[in-house]
Formats: structure tokens, C-alpha cells, sequence
């Protein structure tokens, strides 16, 4: 397992801190996941039953058993996971699959692309479950593992995942991916893919 | 896997996170599961390999994780089998399903489009007809009438 040198930045005073992106889930990331997230989102998901939420109103995640998702990608050769810590804490955890779709945009249909099946970050750097957020970047740096991952492939940076309806503002505003619209075999979630000249764009500084 | 990410990228972008929800990946498990009922003209033909084990899991009032169990499987990658007609699965999932079913692995392959089929518009076909229904509902007698017709033609086949 290799581990690269990243940064995260705290919100509130922006301060940018030292952190680690590691290609792959480990049984350590697991242990923390197990003992500082499920525990948060157990809370989450009482506190929102207790309040009488309707279920189609809670974060679309709470339910993400990334022991399982974990154990199903360590048997196939073709997903990659990566995790993110900072001070010792797990600060998100994500899956690629490199082989499950290809482009969909016009320019670029039927090419190779890197899937990202799943993204979760902490619950303390949610806004809808914490309030507000301990640390920010982890999503720009797991769409960058991903480009990153498509070009060591070949793919020319070429990435897609679908979103989970919060965070779809993210992926177009602050990524700049491309909007395909509701995927009725996905949950009706919304699709979102980046071209190569995109993935160049997102990887200079804005 | 090294990346390399400098200090000045990171700033640049980092700030334009802030306040956003981050998430990608299917919901398969709570709200409206995007799974795969069969359609009312539906024919052994085109039912996808997905609705056929949807079919034959809920013929048994089973459970996906059940299921899972019971193929040693996970309960993605059923999910994502009976959601997504054009999910192609493992190998040996199809033949761990099959045991289950204690149905033909060759016919079960060939319905996974793993194998070759008698004909390459059967899939096609299928996945044109694929929509989606809540999952835990019981058989119809329609459905019933389908699955029976989608195992006997597979026994045919394995037969022929």
C-alpha cells in the first residue's frame, strides 16, 4: 500500500494541514470506520427516526456497510479503493472500477473510463450530519486519485460516478464534470462524467 | 499508486469545497430500490439474466442478503445484478446462483452473457424491456407464469 502526500483544509480558518492518500482500504482504515463513523451515523440515522424525517429526506449514505463494499472489491482485480487520514483519523474512503462503464458523452462514447463506484467522507466534514465541517478537500482529492487513476490506466483522465443528490453541486461546479441527467437504472441518481480536457483543467490550479 | 498534489493546486481549489455535501454511488438499499420487475408483455426471451434472479429469489421470499448468503455473494453486487441489466457478473457468482437455483450453469451463463448465446438479440431485447418495480413484492401469477416459462426453456436448452 503507498501513501501519498496530500492536504486537507480545516473549514472555519481555512488552514491548510498535512494529510495522506492511501491506494487502498486497509483493516486499520476499517477499524476506524467501524469505531468513529458507524457510531456517528447510528446517531444520525436515531436522531432523524426520533424526529419523525421521512426516510426519502435523510443523507442517501447513512446505510453504506464499506466493510462489505471493502470485502467485495479485494475479490476483483479491476476496483481500486483509496483512503484518506489526517491526524489519524479516517477522513474519507472511496471505490473505482475500472472496467464497469464507458464514456457516454457524445465526444466521447464507448472510450475507457474510471467509475467511481463510491465516495463517503466523515461524518464530522458533512454538513448535513454534523452541522458544519471539521476538514474540507477530501472530495477534490479523491477526484483527483481518480484522474489520476485513469491516466496510469490509459484513459486519458477520463472519470464518471453518479451522485448522490446533495452532492451534485459538487461535481459540477466545483469539478467541472459534465451533467448527463437522471440514470433511470441507477436510482434515477444523476450521472456525471469529465473528458480528458477537463481532468487537465481541474488538475491545473484554479 | 503515487499521486503528486502541490500546495498550490490544493489551495486553489480546496476553498471551492467548503459547505458541500460529497457522495457518489447507488442507494440500493434504502428508499425506492431501483430493481427490476418483469414487464407485463414480457416472453423467456427477454427477461434479463437480473430479472430472472430477481424472480427466483423472490419466488422464495428471500431477502437479497439472504441471497448473498446463500451464494456467497455480496449484497452489492446481487443488487447491482437485479438493478442493472447491463451489469455483467462474475463468473462465479453465476455458478454459485445457480447452485442455489439448482438450475443449469451452462443455461445460467449463457442468460448472464457470459457464455455464447443462441442468439445476440436476446440481450439486447432484454435489456429493452428492463424497468423498474419495488422489490419485495410476491410473484404475480404473470410473473410465475414467466419464470416457469424462463426455466423450461433453459433446461431445454441445457437439454438440447
Amino acid at each position: 500500500m503507498e501513501k501519498s502526500d496530500i492536504y486537507l483544509q480545516r473549514s472555519g480558518t481555512r488552514e491548510d494541514v498535512d494529510a495522506e492518500l492511501w491506494d487502498d482500504i486497509s483493516d486499520l482504515h476499517l477499524d476506524l470506520w467501524r469505531s468513529t463513523w458507524v457510531p456517528m451515523l447510528d446517531h444520525t440515522v436515531r436522531r432523524l427516526q426520533s424526529a419523525a424525517v421521512p426516510r426519502e429526506n435523510w443523507p442517501q449514505d447513512l446505510h453504506w456497510d464499506w466493510g462489505k463494499k471493502t470485502d467485495w472489491s479485494r475479490s476483483l482485480l479491476t476496483l481500486q479503493r483509496f483512503a484518506i487520514t489526517c491526524g489519524g483519523a479516517l477522513q474519507g474512503l472511496t471505490l473505482v472500477n475500472l472496467t464497469k462503464l464507458t464514456a457516454r458523452l457524445p465526444s466521447q462514447r464507448g472510450k475507457d473510463l474510471a467509475y467511481i463506484e463510491f465516495v463517503s467522507t466523515a461524518p464530522w466534514n458533512r454538513p448535513e450530519i454534523a452541522g458544519v465541517q471539521q476538514f474540507h478537500g477530501i472530495g477534490i482529492n479523491m477526484v483527483r486519485a481518480a484522474i489520476e487513476l485513469s491516466r496510469n490506466e490509459g484513459f486519458h483522465g477520463r472519470i464518471g460516478l453518479h451522485s448522490l443528490i446533495q452532492a451534485a453541486s459538487f461535481y459540477s461546479g466545483t469539478c467541472g464534470m459534465s451533467a448527463l441527467g437522471p440514470d433511470r437504472h441507477y436510482d434515477d441518481l444523476d450521472y456525471f462524467e469529465m473528458t480528458p480536457t477537463q481532468a487537465d483543467a481541474f488538475c491545473r490550479p484554479a | 499508486m503515487k499521486i503528486n498534489v502541490t500546495k498550490e493546486w490544493f489551495r486553489s481549489r480546496a476553498h471551492l469545497e467548503e459547505g458541500h455535501e460529497i457522495g457518489a454511488g447507488s442507494l440500493r438499499h434504502i428508499g425506492k430500490p431501483a430493481l427490476h420487475a418483469v414487464p407485463a408483455n414480457a416472453t423467456a426471451d427477454n427477461i434479463t439474466f437480473g430479472q430472472t434472479i430477481s424472480l427466483m429469489r423472490r419466488k422464495r421470499r428471500w431477502t437479497i442478503d439472504r441471497l448473498a448468503t446463500a451464494a456467497e455473494a455480496t449484497s452489492d453486487e446481487l443488487a447491482e445484478i437485479e438493478a442493472n441489466p447491463e451489469c455483467v457478473p462474475e463468473p462465479s457468482t453465476v455458478f454459485s446462483l445457480a447452485k442455489v437455483f439448482k438450475l443449469p450453469p451452462k443455461a445460467l451463463m449463457q442468460k448472464a452473457g457470459l457464455a455464447d448465446a443462441a442468439s445476440s438479440h436476446l440481450r439486447e431485447d432484454s435489456i429493452r424491456y428492463a424497468a423498474c418495480s419495488e422489490f419485495k413484492e410476491p410473484l404475480s401469477a404473470d410473473e410465475e407464469h414467466v419464470l416457469q416459462a424462463v426455466l423450461k426453456a433453459m433446461v431445454e436448452h441445457t437439454e438440447a
